[in-house]
């Protein structure tokens, strides 16, 4: 879990102007965001956190309590981790934004 | 269906030369291209190599075309020509013998600028048994040397440049058109195929020296067949490699398609719907090969 | 006028006429329009009169990949927007999109149909130089490097030279005017400030009011000389006076705009030329008042080849020599004798710059 109060974390959302395009391939998922223009696969982890965030804006830990239901007992020491790297890799490539 | 049309070859010299001044009519595939010039190169070029093709009798042409000499001294002195679409020149001008690479290379720009009704991807395509093979682009890889092969090999050619992909349909179309190869390419496939008909080889263009293979005489007929995709291959010739097919992950070979597509950004949602269709119905491979007769026996294996 | 510029105009007049063209007159309006940047607005005026299945097949293969090309020159304005207004939101000052971007994102007729280049914006003069810091920490850069350049856009012109996203490869012009410093109209920018009209759903992003935004068009057309797409920017004014001219006082409103923003002329011309050659119904929407637009026969007729430039088969004897009139015409309209000349001989003899990446 991330040091942060919740109150202070960023509130995460998907991209405006545009809409987020998704294909699924096996185990892993192509994104297409129409406004920004470019395709990319992105790990299960990102795919979840783009689903959710089209659901609704969602700080850190929200993200963290609703993955942290899709995966194993085993896997979850990692989740914290991952969902950071996804966060900062989906922000890179201009799909989420802070809100 | 064999329509009763007339093809390049039932025209004399001289009508050939004629219609190619005031504007000859070409059907490839799905586009007519009106194509003005007076050039010795382009008429060579499409008395040889175009000659099974049909001459259009439709009103409303695609693109019209013109390779013609500027209006500067390089009229006569180290003469050049220029493509021009529509009257524009969207390139440098070339040397006059370049005038059939000209031609060809002004085509694709065309229907990679403007054919919008379908996705246009950077990528070879063949059929065999009713199922397709498209082989994208990575530079560098061997593929237009494959591509000619598979097509002296039973395999009808659809593209060596530019894939159509139906927006509707999924189904990808064929134009037929020459195969553009370059410099030992041109001397590989000459000795894979003695009785492979070349143009006149174009020398020191921006990509060496180049010479187009005339298509078979059944792609040509059976330019307006569509066919479903069956794999997409990405080929590289290794030297020394045996021949080998190893599965490429399908959200990977999605993401490399998109690069290599001319029109996927423009096509925006129903680009990315077309292209899931395609990849999802493609088994998709790297290939690695040396010998050209080792990549033959695969694909043939495949399309079995 | 010949015939095929006149069957472009009837196209645009009647949309539904286009369902009597033949096989041969669509080979050539489908070239022809396609040069003027008007082939995605027939395809979407054919739609709306219901005239696309009545089409030939090719045409509509056409007309829809033009249709893809438009929408999606739609989306990248939303994005790039989208992003300017994320690198200029906490500036306290208006930021007003102009032309395209301002069709797009209050959704106004223009839009539709219609291909897009650089995205256009005014901001006030005395924040100019936050705004273009404010836009490179955002990675947007200049290309134009020659102190010439520099000198001309920021000078003399009412824009920074434009400005290229490191990423994006988008362009922004920024103005802090809408004519230059040095033309011989004056209007006040700090005028246009007053009357401008929020965009929908961003802080600070602002478009010219209604009466602004056609004054602005026409301005645009008829003084920066960039006859190629003119028949399009026509295409764009008749949109916007079939709007907002149907408003109650909307003519009152547009004659005293004009004449505050010395734009009378501008407009003048805007209204006879649109009447001439798209049909617009001046009388029925009110516009007629007792300043009936009058040309000068001459101007008509310059007028007419810049729209007919579109392509090479539009053009009428003396096509040649009007192009050069309107060139040095818009060039005069812009500058002073005293810099006219010196600056076009300089662009005479410079060297051809490298093409941007």
């Amino acid at each position: 879990m991330t040091a942060a109060e919740p109150h202070t974390q960023t509130t995460w959302c998907v991209a405006p102007a545009g809409s987020l395009l998704t294909a699924e391939f096996d185990d892993q998922t192509v994104i297409y965001h129409t406004g920004a223009g470019h395709t990319h696969w992105v790990s299960p982890v990102a795919a979840e956190v783009l689903h959710q965030l089209s659901l609704n804006p969602q700080n850190t830990s929200a993200l963290y309590t609703a993955l942290s239901e899709l995966v194993s007992q085993e896997d979850l020491p990692l989740l914290a981790d991952s969902l950071q790297e996804a966060l900062e890799h989906l922000k890179k490539l201009t799909l989420i934004e802070p809100t | 269906m064999i329509r009763d049309v007339t093809r390049i070859r039932d025209l004399s010299d001289q009508e050939l030369t004629h219609r190619l001044a005031q504007g000859l009519d070409l059907e490839t595939g799905p586009f007519v291209f009106h194509i003005q010039s007076r050039e010795s190169a382009v008429f060579n070029g499409i008395r040889r190599i175009y000659a099974d093709f049909p001459v259009s009798t439709e009103a409303v042409r695609d693109f019209h075309v013109r390779v013609r000499r500027p209006t500067n001294l390089r009229r006569w002195y180290h003469p050049q020509v220029v493509f021009e679409h529509d009257r524009q020149s969207p390139f440098k001008p070339l040397p006059a013998n370049h005038a059939f690479a000209s031609l060809e290379w002004g085509m694709n720009w065309c229907i990679a600028g403007y054919a919008h009704q379908y996705l246009t991807l950077h990528a070879a395509v063949l059929e065999r048994n009713g199922r397709a093979v498209m082989l994208p682009g990575e530079p560098g890889a061997g593929k237009s040397t494959l591509t000619a092969a598979l097509s002296l090999s039973g395999w009808r050619l659809l593209t060596d440049e530019t894939a159509l992909v139906d927006l509707d349909t999924g189904e990808l179309w064929p134009m037929a058109r020459p195969i553009n190869l370059k410099n030992n390419s041109i001397d590989i496939i000459q000795a894979f195929a003695h009785d492979a008909v070349f143009g006149d080889k174009a020398f020191d263009t921006h990509k060496g020296t180049v010479a187009h293979l005339k298509p078979s005489q059944e792609t040509v007929l059976r330019m307006h067949e569509p066919c479903r995709i069956g794999w997409v291959i990405f080929p590289r010739w290794q030297a020394d490699s045996p021949a080998r097919l190893t599965r490429r992950p399908r959200a990977d070979t999605f993401v490399f398609a998109a690069e290599n597509s001319f029109n996927y950004s423009i096509l925006g949602e129903t680009g990315f719907r077309t292209l899931e269709g395609l990849i999802r119905a493609a088994d998709c491979y790297d290939f690695q090969y040396s010998h050209l007769d080792e990549a033959l026996s695969t694909f043939e294996s495949l399309s079995a | 006028m010949n015939a095929a510029f006149q069957r472009l105009l009837t196209a645009l007049q009647r949309p539904e006429s286009m369902a009597t063209l033949t096989d041969t007159e669509w080979d050539a309006l489908l070239r022809h329009s396609r040069s003027a940047s008007l082939l995605s607005r027939l395809a979407l005026a054919a739609r709306d009169c219901r005239g696309w299945d009545a089409l030939p097949p090719r045409v509509r293969q056409h007309m829809r990949a033009a249709t893809f090309v438009a929408e999606r020159q739609i989306r990248a304005v939303r994005w790039e927007v989208h992003k300017l207004h994320e690198a200029l939101q906490h500036l306290d000052i208006p930021i007003v999109l102009l032309k395209g971007a301002a069709y797009v994102m209050d959704d106004l007729p223009p839009a539709h149909g219609r291909l897009f280049g650089d995205i256009d914006l005014l901001v006030p003069r005395t924040h100019l130089g936050e705004v273009e810091m404010r836009l490179r920490l955002h990675g947007w850069h200049g290309t134009h490097h020659d102190a010439y350049d520099q000198r001309y856009y920021r000078n003399w012109m009412h824009e920074i030279p434009p400005i290229t996203h490191i990423t994006r490869g988008s362009t922004l012009d920024v103005h802090h005017n809408i004519l230059p410093l040095t033309a011989r109209l004056k209007p006040q920018a700090s005028d246009l400030f007053t009357a401008l009209h929020p965009i929908p759903g961003y802080r600070n992003l602002y478009r010219l009011g209604d009466a602004d935004l056609i004054l602005h068009s026409a301005t645009h057309l008829f003084h920066e000389g960039e006859w190629a797409h003119g028949l399009r920017d026509l295409v764009d004014l008749d949109a916007l006076l079939r709007r907002f001219a149907v408003e109650p006082g909307f003519t009152q409103k547009l004659y005293t705009r004009a004449n505050t923003l010395d734009l009378l002329k501008p407009l003048q011309y805007a209204l006879h030329c649109t009447q001439a050659l798209l049909n617009t119904p001046l009388n029925e929407l009110g516009l007629i008042t007792s300043n009936k637009p009058r040309l000068h026969t001459l101007t008509q007729q310059l007028f007419m080849h810049g729209f007919a430039s579109a392509h090479p088969d539009l053009n009428a004897p003396g096509a040649r020599l009007a192009l050069f009139a309107l060139y040095l015409r818009s060039h005069w309209l812009r500058m002073p004798p005293h810099l006219l000349l010196p600056h076009l001989l300089h662009k005479a003899l410079a060297r051809p710059k490298v093409a941007k990446a």
